[in-house]
């Protein structure tokens, strides 16, 4: 590691032993000549002092504890990622859109002129004269046919309206003529038609409650078959689960007791060859 | 240092990385359970800052369920584990400064003198009067202040426990650069400790 191993240093050592002294990784040797050379060199010695003392300050800083995310979180993130890179799906994008206007302009007749340095877009006939006179002629006919026929329906709105006046009035008449005309009813006549209401409401009462109570007590009944249909299938269910988890704690056992073993022989294979080498 | 329970698990775990290879999803979920807190703290680190952590955390277990396959020595788990990590560190970082760049337009740089002062402060102050809290949250600004290639080398030396040996092979680096990068990261440290 010296650049003379069998007398002592008379020059600084380099960084690289300068670390492998702090670390502990110089041969009893090379550690005694670096502390010969140390006492010679004040400088060095602050140096070193200095450094140990900043590894000290380093040591405050422990571990953070943290928890690591469900395994699904990572699986899921491995498998959505497309597999095309990031470029190809650009190109494609764009490459698309292209496409997608270009069949645009085909179904709609595009056109694209350049003339007195203007580019100008338009779709269907490109004529504009044409497109002017047309649009003159147009005009003159809506405004033509509009006026007619809101005439006409003016005029037939108003009919409309009279009749139902008349309609209205004539009903009004009848309603108020059956109205005089009706048989009026006795005092008796009126208790007897009570009377006659109440039994009636009785007894639909009384047939309503019986029906209820009998729907109920066969809603009650099936309620009752459907909550232990429930149980059963419940029980069912839970006793799957028990059985799988025993199962996966079977599993994870044997896998634990064969990691554990191969870290025994591991361990004991290391201290064979150290003993070994020791001999 | 002495090795946990957790620490002979997790180096022995070859079993656990064949089955999830072959697509057991229960062995890729203790794979998972093995060495979340130590990528998440990891990414802490190296960001100060917990959602880069689960960011980072999150990415590297979602690479590894993706590319396990192209895994073809298991024992060699460890160190590709950490260079995914890195990678993604890498990545969320570029984004960062590219955002910062774009902040620097909108923001007056008050940030910056919040945290030069924050960084000033444990040198006036005596040891004595710091909380730990405080000196742990001062330790890792003084981490945000290296570069990237220091920063990464002290993590994974002082807080993972990593070989020289294990950090020039993430690293692709020799042995002695990584030295060499701890030494400069170390005394680039001092200063702000």
């Amino acid at each position: 590691m010296f650049h003379q191993n069998h007398t002592a240093m008379n020059k600084r050592p380099s960084e690289e032993q300068i670390i492998d002294f702090l670390f502990g990784y110089l041969t009893p040797e090379e550690r005694n000549k670096f502390e010969e050379y140390l006492q010679t060199d004040a400088e060095l010695r602050n140096e070193l002092e200095q450094l140990v003392a900043t590894r000290k300050l380093m040591a405050v800083v422990a571990d953070e504890e943290v928890i690591e995310p469900p395994m699904d979180q990572i699986v899921d993130t491995t498998s959505n990622r497309s597999l095309l890179p990031r470029s190809v799906w650009i190109v494609s994008s764009i490459a698309a859109s292209i496409c997608l206007i270009m069949l645009m302009g085909f179904m709609t007749n595009m056109n694209i002129t350049y003339a007195n340095r203007e580019i100008s877009l338009s779709f269907g006939e490109p004529t504009e004269a044409r497109q002017q006179a047309n649009f003159s002629s147009l005009l003159a006919d809506y405004k033509k046919t509009s006026s007619h026929e809101l005439q006409q329906a003016t005029s037939l709105l108003r009919a409309d309206l009279t009749n139902l006046v008349l309609d209205s009035q004539e009903r009004q008449q009848e309603e108020i003529k059956k109205f005089n005309t009706r048989p009026r009813l006795s005092k008796t006549q009126v208790d007897t038609l009570i009377n006659e209401f109440k039994q009636a409401n009785t007894k639909s009462m009384q047939e309503f409650y019986s029906q209820s109570s009998e729907q109920q007590e066969a809603y009650l009944k099936s309620l009752f078959a459907q909550f232990y249909e429930y149980l059963d299938k419940q029980r069912e269910q839970d006793l799957k689960f028990i059985q799988a988890n025993m199962l996966r704690l079977k599993n994870d056992t044997d896998e634990r007791q064969e990691q554990t073993e191969e870290v025994l022989a591991r361990i004991i294979t290391t201290v064979n060859q150290d003993n070994s080498i020791g001999q | 240092m002495s090795d946990t329970l957790l620490d002979i698990a997790m180096l022995h775990a070859d079993s656990l990385i064949i089955n999830a290879r072959a697509g057991s999803t229960r062995a890729f979920s203790k794979l998972v359970s093995l060495w979340y807190k130590r990528i998440y703290n990891f990414g802490f680190k190296y960001f100060g800052d917990h959602d880069m952590a689960m960011e980072i955390a999150q990415k590297s277990f979602i690479t590894v369920h993706q590319s396990l396959k192209m895994l073809k020595d298991p024992g060699s788990f460890k160190p590709w584990l950490y260079r995914i990590a890195i990678n993604h560190c890498h990545d969320e970082e570029r984004k960062s400064r590219r955002n910062k760049v774009f902040s620097m337009f909108k923001e007056d740089g008050r940030m910056d003198e919040m945290l030069e002062t924050q960084m000033e402060a444990p040198s006036n102050a005596p040891d004595s009067a710091l909380h730990k809290n405080d000196l742990a949250h001062v330790v890792i600004n003084s981490l945000s202040q290296l570069s990237e290639e220091q920063r990464e080398v002290v993590i994974m030396k002082e807080y993972e426990g990593l070989k020289f040996k294990e950090i020039a092979s993430i690293l692709t680096i020799s042995e002695n650069t990584a030295k060499s990068r701890l030494y400069y990261a170390l005394k680039t440290m001092k200063k702000y400790l």
